[in-house]
C-alpha cells in the first residue's frame, strides 16, 4: 500500500540513493573562479532541502493520511531529482567554455545590464537547434521547504545556444532576448505590465467579450478554467515581447537583423501557447526601434530588409486561428508603449543609444569592409557596437535582402573578426577599469 | 525559445505538490494539538489559498497575481470539483468551510463538528498533490508546449 513500511523503506532508500549520487557526482565538484559557482551552490541546496525532508521521516504510528503524504513527497522529490540531473553538464561546461569569446564577454555584460550585477551566466551549447534559459531552476522546490535556509544568493542563469550556432556571432543578439527572461523574473515585469493593463477599461472589455467568445469556442470549459488559462497565456505573451523589447533596446537594430534570420525560418504568423507569431513580434520591434530613433539608420544601411520586415509585420493583423489569440495581438498591439516604456525603464543607461552607437558601428563597418579587426582605431569601440557594425558591414557584402542575411551567417572570416574585436574591446577596458 | 524553462515548470509543479503534503502533514499535527509556527503559516496560506478559488468563483475576472497561486487555485478548484461531484455538494460551500476549518486548524480552535471537516480538507490537499505527482511525471517526460486553444480547433474543424 502506498505509503505501508515497505513501501517507505523503498522511497527512503532509493531518494537518499539519488541525493548522494548527485552530491558525488565529479561534476559537481567545487569550481575555480566564479563562473557556474551560484549554480553549483543551487543544485547543492536542492539536495540540501531534500535532506531536510528525509530527516522528518514519520514515526511507524503515524496516521495513514500522514504515511502517504510523506510517501508522495518522496516520490515528488525523486521526480525533481532525476531532472536535477540535467544541471551536471551545465557545470561542467563551465569548465571548458566553448562559445566564442567575445560572446561570452557580450553574454555577461548583458546579463549585468538586464538582470543586475548578483548574477552568475553560464552559457551552454545544445545539441537542439532552439535557443533557451532557465534562472533560479530548483527555487521553488528548495523556497518551499520549511524550516531549509539556502545557502545560494547569486542568481544563476543557464543561458542554452544551438551547437551548430556557437561560431555564427552575428545570432548572438539573440542572447539579450534569452537573459532578458531572468531579467523578467527577477524584476516582476510581467507583473507591471499586466496591472497597467487591467487599469485600462478598453482591456477589461475586450477580456470580458473573449470569455463569452471562448465559451463557444471550448465549451466543455469552466468559465474559470477559461479565464485561467487565458491569463496563463497573456501572461506567457507579455514575456515574451517584453524579452524582445529589453533586446531591442540592448542590441537595437542588430537583435530585430539576428531574429528575422533565425525565427522567420521557422514560423511566420501561426500564434502559439508561449509565443506570439512572428509577425506580432516584427512589427513591435520595428515600432520600437522606430521610437527610440534607429529609423534614419535602418533607412541607410538597410533599407531592402526594414521594407521586407515591414511587410512581415502588415500580417500581424490577419486572421487568428482563436478569438483568445486576436485578443492577446490586439490588446498588447494597442499597448505597445506599455511594453517599450518597461523595459526603457529597466535598461536605463545600459540601452544601446542610437546617438553614440551609429558612429561607433560606422567605424566597425568599415574597418570590417577593409579585412581590419575593428577594436577601434583611437579608442576601444564598444562590443555591442561591434556586433551591429559587423551587420552593416556584412549586409553591404552579402546584399541588402532577406538571402544576404543567410549569406552573412556564413561568412565566418567577417564573424570571427566581429568575435576577437568584442574580446579585446572587452580586454582593454576592463584593463583601464582596473588600472 | 523556451525549452530549459521546462526545469523550472517541473520545480514549481513539484514544489505544488510537496506543499500539498506538507498541509497534511501539518493538519494531522493540528488535529493533535501539537501545531507549531512554521505549520500556522503553512495552514494560513492554505486556507488564503482556498479563498482565491472561492473569490475566482464569485469573481471570474479576479485571477490571482502570481502564477504560482493560479496554478494552486486551478488545481485545487479542479480537485474540488471531484470531492463536490462525490459528496453531491456545492463547490462554493465546500470551499469556504474547508477555509474556515483550515483557519480554525490554525488558531488551535478546532471544536468536535470539525473532525469530519477535516477529512474532507485533507482528502482535497491529497487529491492536490497526487495531480501534482501526475504532472510532474507529465512534464518530466514531455518535451512539448500543451495547446489547448489549437488542439481543440482541430479537433471541432475534422468532426
Amino acid at each position: 500500500m502506498d505509503g505501508d513500511p515497505d513501501d517507505l523503506e523503498l522511497l527512503l532508500a532509493t531518494t537518499r540513493q539519488e541525493v548522494d549520487a548527485l552530491r558525488d557526482d565529479r561534476r559537481l565538484a567545487p569550481i575555480q573562479g566564479s563562473r557556474g559557482a551560484a549554480l553549483r551552490e543551487h543544485v547543492l541546496d536542492l539536495l540540501g532541502a531534500f535532506d531536510h525532508r528525509i530527516a522528518e521521516t514519520p514515526d511507524a504510528g503515524a496516521s495513514p493520511a500522514v504515511r502517504r503524504a510523506f510517501a508522495r513527497s518522496l516520490r515528488q522529490s525523486m521526480v525533481m531529482l532525476r531532472g536535477a540531473y540535467a544541471a551536471l553538464p551545465w557545470l561542467a561546461a563551465t569548465r571548458e567554455p566553448t562559445v566564442n569569446l567575445g560572446s561570452l564577454y557580450l553574454a555577461e555584460e548583458l546579463a549585468t545590464a538586464l538582470v543586475g550585477s548578483d548574477v552568475d551566466l553560464v552559457v551552454v551549447p545544445n545539441a537542439e537547434a532552439m535557443y533557451s534559459t532557465t534562472s533560479w531552476p530548483f527555487s521553488a522546490v528548495i523556497d518551499g521547504t520549511a524550516g531549509f535556509t539556502p545557502s545560494a544568493s547569486r542568481r544563476p542563469i543557464v543561458l542554452n545556444y544551438p551547437l551548430s550556432d556557437g561560431d555564427r556571432l552575428l545570432l548572438h543578439p539573440l542572447f539579450a532576448h534569452e537573459i532578458g527572461h531572468a531579467s523578467v523574473h527577477e524584476h516582476n515585469l510581467v507583473s507591471t505590465v499586466e496591472t497597467g493593463l487591467d487599469s485600462s477599461e478598453a482591456f477589461s472589455d475586450a477580456f470580458s467579450e473573449t470569455i463569452q467568445a471562448m465559451k463557444t469556442f471550448w465549451p466543455a470549459a469552466s468559465e474559470t478554467r477559461i479565464i485561467g488559462t487565458l491569463r496563463a497565456m497573456l501572461r506567457a505573451w507579455i514575456e515574451e515581447l517584453l524579452c524582445d523589447h529589453l533586446a531591442t533596446e540592448a542590441m537595437g537594430p542588430a537583435f530585430l537583423l539576428a531574429f528575422a534570420c533565425f525565427v522567420m525560418p521557422l514560423s511566420y504568423g501561426e500564434p502559439g501557447n508561449q509565443h506570439p507569431p512572428a509577425t506580432l513580434r516584427v512589427r513591435l520591434m520595428l515600432e520600437h526601434l522606430a521610437r527610440r530613433g534607429w529609423d534614419p539608420y535602418l533607412d541607410s544601411v538597410t533599407p531592402g530588409i526594414k521594407s521586407w520586415l515591414t511587410n512581415v509585420s502588415a500580417d500581424a493583423a490577419g486572421a487568428a486561428p482563436a478569438p483568445s489569440f486576436a485578443f492577446f495581438r490586439d490588446q498588447l498591439a494597442d499597448n505597445a508603449e506599455t511594453l517599450q516604456d518597461t523595459t526603457n525603464v529597466r535598461v536605463g543607461s545600459h540601452c544601446l543609444d542610437p546617438a553614440a552607437s551609429i558612429p561607433a558601428a560606422d567605424e566597425a563597418a568599415a574597418l570590417l569592409d577593409a579585412s581590419i579587426l575593428p577594436v577601434g582605431l583611437d579608442e576601444p569601440l564598444h562590443g555591442r557596437a561591434i556586433l551591429l557594425g559587423g551587420w552593416q558591414s556584412a549586409i553591404r557584402r552579402h546584399g541588402d535582402r532577406p538571402e544576404g542575411l543567410v549569406h552573412a551567417l556564413a561568412d565566418r572570416r567577417l564573424q570571427d573578426l566581429v568575435g576577437k574585436a568584442i574580446e579585446m574591446s572587452t580586454v582593454v577596458t576592463s584593463w583601464r577599469a582596473t588600472a | 525559445m523556451r525549452d530549459l524553462q521546462r526545469l523550472e515548470e517541473l520545480s514549481s509543479t513539484a514544489a505544488l505538490g510537496l506543499w500539498a503534503d506538507d498541509v497534511v502533514l501539518a493538519l494531522d499535527r493540528a488535529t493533535r494539538g501539537s501545531v507549531s509556527q512554521p505549520d500556522r503559516e503553512l495552514l494560513i496560506d492554505a486556507a488564503t489559498m482556498l479563498e482565491q478559488a472561492l473569490e475566482r468563483t464569485a469573481q471570474p475576472l479576479a485571477t490571482p497575481r502570481s502564477a504560482r497561486d493560479l496554478a494552486a487555485t486551478n488545481t485545487a478548484l479542479s480537485a474540488l470539483a471531484t470531492l463536490a461531484h462525490e459528496q453531491l455538494g456545492d463547490e462554493d460551500q465546500l470551499l469556504a468551510r474547508m477555509a474556515k476549518t483550515i483557519r480554525a486548524a490554525s488558531e488551535g480552535t478546532l471544536g468536535p463538528d470539525d473532525v469530519d471537516r477535516l477529512e474532507r480538507v485533507i482528502t482535497l490537499f491529497e487529491l492536490v498533490s497526487e495531480r501534482q505527482l501526475v504532472e510532474s511525471n507529465s512534464v518530466l517526460m514531455s518535451r512539448k508546449d500543451t495547446e489547448p486553444w489549437t488542439a481543440i480547433q482541430t479537433t471541432l474543424s475534422s468532426s
